[in-house]
């Protein structure tokens, strides 16, 4: 029992001990203290702290680790770089004296695997004197079960002692399962799943109306999303995570982080299930996202990088391309120096997505007049890979009509059209959002536009920027209309791969822009991405038997958006005559809720003042901005009158009558008028602490909670976090196919990639009913005898069928 | 009771002085091809300031330094300066920069 009473006694006997220690310390003791900004005048912390490495399992002093992180869980037979290194430089080179794999002694054998690869690049070799690193590249546990790794290296005369554990999951290929189809939905938390389904079935009586197809799998779960190095992942690790088992750091791709950071290539790296599949089983593979397919995401079963900024040699490892020459710079992905990736590496039969910024050198015509790159955009290689994967036997198509023509029985590289409309939120590099796709396509109206009204852009010329290559077409709808959605691009995705093989393939969809236009707080876009990527799950699923094909619908992460009412857009729009009134004016009257003064768009300064009708900041003021009473919410939620008389899958339009209003917990600031904007915009100003003044400039002034200051390079979000963040909630994940229960529960990312290795594996037999049981019955407990001969080999010759 | 552990205590003050740490980390921009930098000031905004200045490996030592946690101060050429946080909470408390984290790569990249 604690004796309150006796507390200060005994904190002064503390107190006393730390003057005397104080006192007695052989070294000077610094006193430091945390401290506010405001105090000593400095500028404010970053919104992202920069410095001090979260925890890890590392020694004290030196910081001796072994990669990849404990913890991992692995698949039987999954290659992965087994490093140990220093993270702390000694005084002398430091040695490993030990390496302990289930208690047999391998560091002889590990050593020697080191030699043979060579140091430097191919082993991780630090650059810095006297710090440890070295990976054996592409070993592999043969044995399912419990591996314990111990390390001893020797600094400065000191012996340091790490260990971890992992758990390895047996693999034997069950005969009766063909394919993975995973659907990944970017930043697509509950909030969006509802609000794409009240928007496409709407709701009678309380009663939704019908059910979208990701509401009607056969089991559920929720995943868990931080990634190794942040509560807030980002897209990186959001999907490499879930493929890979293992955790990762924020941008990285299928590595874990290193003592050689100046080198984004030769991290240790793990194999993901795609490349595990067509190693060991010759299963074909295919990515299909509306992103440049070098982005995070699709990149995830495409290559290993620390940086997911590394796009140029990304695109090189996603068709498995790697030389030491280029017809211009220096080579982005060189063979030399990288035998170990190149190795582990294989190319996706089926790549398709937006922007050859990554795949055209600089200056392309073709790179300019069809995909309208800057001047400066492009590969600084030299390269062309679209030769290049010509030459490797790729059908290479660039819009609707050839990819449809592409022949079924080759590989498919299709790169598509971005948005390239002047300013909007999205650009070049991204596939126009699905909304202003259907525009361009005469399926849908922005508040009764149509693909006519200039004021959204699709009217204007596309004229050649550089010589005389085509252009994607002649105006800008043009170009958007023969974009394929993604029901056309997944269902040519499916007949390659079933050509490739039918016995076996896995694809990744991604619908990238659930995230892209959630970051500029389009939330009118990003329902419609969310019923495009479920229109193109009601493809697969019809093109696919459930009998032999695990389809799984997640996020990487969600944002912090959700719905918070409704509102009638014909009563605020400034147009005479509204919802239950058709010759009144609007009862609810834009404008007059802020005013600002800018000298120009994105630069100088901008003040920002409120202004309420009534006089100062008195009680009989009346509110200053009438667009907050726009909103209804609690009793007033009507439901919703969103139609689809076309019968294309979509609203005909985003405002109709009623329409769902979402908002954002994380935010910049910004303005909101409660109407679809025409083009997506930044939504921010000069700062995240101002809105862009171009966009909804009548808009209600939503205030932001995101940091305003970053020494980001400018090319980050013009030095600030100036739209909506992600967040760290779990994501649901809904699955089908066999062993689907197997998804059932709460669980990190990771382990959905130990559940899709075992729903494929005849180690989940369905005789054993519950879930967590046949989990387990796949990860056996015991220890395997370790033989260090026959784990530590030369490195392997490539594989005939790559 | 009492005078056992005022003994304890006071011969424990006297045989280990307090934690005096070590600060390490390198600078660098894992999003900008791994770049190092090397022309950087920090400042560790201890009582007093210490102060640093990178090596050609981007490393920086900061040496004993109380545990707690405490404002640092970056100047990197041609940047604005801004202040970070930094926990001391280890003999050897590894604290990397990576400007890569700093910001939203989703929507820049």
């Amino acid at each position: 029992m604690i004796n309150y009473f006796a507390r200060p006694r005994v904190l002064g006997l503390l107190a006393a001990s730390v003057c005397l220690g104080s006192l007695v310390s052989a070294a000077p003791v610094l006193a430091g203290e945390d401290d506010d900004t405001a105090s000593r005048n400095q500028p404010p912390v970053l919104g992202t702290p920069p410095f001090s490495d979260n925890r890890t399992n590392a020694t004290a002093v030196v910081g001796l680790r072994i990669m990849p992180p404990t913890s991992t869980q692995l698949i039987q037979e999954q290659r992965f770089d087994l490093r140990i290194e220093t993270q702390v430089p000694g005084a002398t080179p430091p040695t490993l004296k030990s390496l302990r794999i289930n208690g047999v002694e391998s560091s002889a054998q590990f050593n020697a695997q080191i030699a043979a690869q060579g140091v430097g690049l191919e082993s991780g070799t630090p650059t810095v004197p006297n710090l440890y690193g070295a990976s054996s590249r592409n070993f592999t546990f043969s044995q399912p079960g419990r591996y314990v790794v111990q390390a001893v290296v020797t600094v400065d005369g000191i012996d340091y002692t790490i260990r971890n554990v992992y758990q390895v999951t047996a693999f034997n290929l069950a005969p009766s399962v063909k394919h993975v189809v995973f659907f990944l939905g970017d930043a697509m938390g509950l909030p969006i799943r509802s609000a794409a389904r009240i928007a496409s079935k709407g709701v009678f009586e309380g009663r939704s109306r019908g059910k979208l197809n990701m509401d009607q799998m056969q089991a559920y779960g929720l995943a868990y999303t931080p990634s190794f190095d942040s509560i807030i992942t980002d897209s990186a690790p959001g999907m490499a995570n879930y493929v890979s088992g293992l955790k990762q750091p924020n941008n990285a791709l299928n590595v874990s982080p290193d003592n050689t950071p100046e080198n984004n290539l030769d991290n240790p790296r793990v194999e993901h299930l795609w490349e595990y599949m067509k190693r060991r089983f010759n299963w074909a593979t295919g990515v299909v996202t509306d992103s440049y397919v070098t982005d995070a995401t699709p990149a995830s079963v495409g290559s290993h990088s620390r940086a997911r900024s590394a796009r140029q040699p990304i695109a090189q490892q996603m068709i498995d391309y790697y030389t030491d020459t280029s017809p211009a710079g220096t080579p982005a992905q060189p063979a030399t120096g990288y035998a170990g990736l190149r190795t582990l590496t294989y190319p996706l039969d089926v790549i398709m997505g937006g922007a050859a910024f990554d795949w055209l050198p600089v200056n392309d015509s073709l790179l300019r007049n069809f995909y309208r790159a800057g001047s400066t955009q492009g590969r600084t290689d030299g390269q062309n890979l679209f030769t290049v994967a010509q030459g490797l036997g790729y059908t290479v198509v660039k819009d609707r009509t050839e990819l449809a023509a592409a022949p079924n029985g080759a590989p498919v590289l299709g790169i598509f059209s971005g948005d390239f409309r002047p300013a909007n939120a999205l650009g070049a590099e991204n596939i126009p959002g699905v909304l202003d796709r259907l525009v361009a396509r005469g399926q849908a109206t922005i508040g009764g536009r149509t693909a006519s009204d200039a004021s959204l852009g699709l009217t204007a010329t596309v004229a050649p920027l550089s010589g005389a290559a085509p252009t994607c077409g002649a105006t800008v709808r043009d170009c958007f209309a023969n974009v394929p959605s993604k029901q056309e691009m997944v269902s040519k995705a499916i007949d390659v791969l079933n050509a490739k093989n039918p016995n076996g393939w896995l694809l990744l969809v991604e619908q990238s822009q659930s995230d892209k236009l959630a970051h500029p707080l389009e939330y009118e876009r990003v329902i419609y991405e969310a019923l495009e990527l479920d229109n193109a799950l009601g493809t697969s699923l019809s093109k696919t038997s459930l009998s032999d094909t695990l389809t799984i619908v997640t996020a990487d992460h969600a944002q912090p958006e959700t719905i918070i009412g409704v509102t009638i857009p014909s009563a605020l729009d400034g147009v005479t005559g509204y919802f239950g009134n058709p010759t009144g004016t609007d009862p609810i009257t834009p404008g007059g809720c802020f005013t600002n003064t800018i000298t120009a768009a994105n630069t100088g300064s901008l003040t920002l003042s409120i202004t309420g009708a009534g006089a100062g900041n008195t009680a009989t003021s009346t509110r200053p901005c009438g667009l907050q009473d726009a909103v209804a919410t609690f009793n007033d939620g009507t439901f919703p009158t969103y139609i689809d008389a076309n019968g294309d899958g979509y609203p005909d339009d985003p405002d109709p009558t009623v329409k769902l209003v979402l908002d954002n917990g994380g935010r910049p600031t910004y303005s909101q008028d409660y109407l679809t904007n025409v083009i997506p915009l930044n939504p921010a100003g000069i700062t995240a602490a101002v809105p862009n003044p171009g966009r909804d400039p009548n808009g209600i002034l939503l205030t932001g909670n995101m940091p305003t200051r970053s020494v980001s390079p400018v090319q980050k979000n013009n030095g600030n976090t100036s739209v909506a963040p992600h967040t760290a909630e779990d994501v649901p994940i809904s699955v089908s196919g066999p062993n689907s229960s197997l998804f059932i529960g709460t669980y990190d990312n990771t382990d959905v990639f130990v559940r899709m290795a075992t729903a494929l594996s005849t180690t989940a037999p369905q005789a054993v009913p519950s879930a967590s049981e046949r989990l387990r019955a796949a990860i056996p407990n015991e220890a395997p005898v370790f033989d260090p001969t026959a784990a530590f080999k030369a490195p392997a010759s490539r594989v005939v069928n790559k | 009771m009492k005078r056992i552990l005022l003994t304890l205590t006071l011969w424990g003050a006297l045989v280990s002085p307090l934690a005096a740490d070590t600060i390490y980390g390198r600078v660098f921009d894992t999003l900008d091809n791994g770049k190092i930098f090397t022309d950087v000031k920090l400042t560790l905004f201890s009582n007093p300031p210490q102060q640093t200045t990178v090596d050609k490996y981007g490393q920086y030592w900061f040496k004993n330094v109380k545990r707690g946690a405490y404002l640092i101060g970056v100047e990197i050429l041609d940047r604005e300066k801004f202040t970070a946080r930094v926990v001391v909470d280890n003999p050897t408390t590894i604290a990397n920069l990576d400007l890569g984290k700093i910001g939203d790569p989703d929507h820049g990249y």
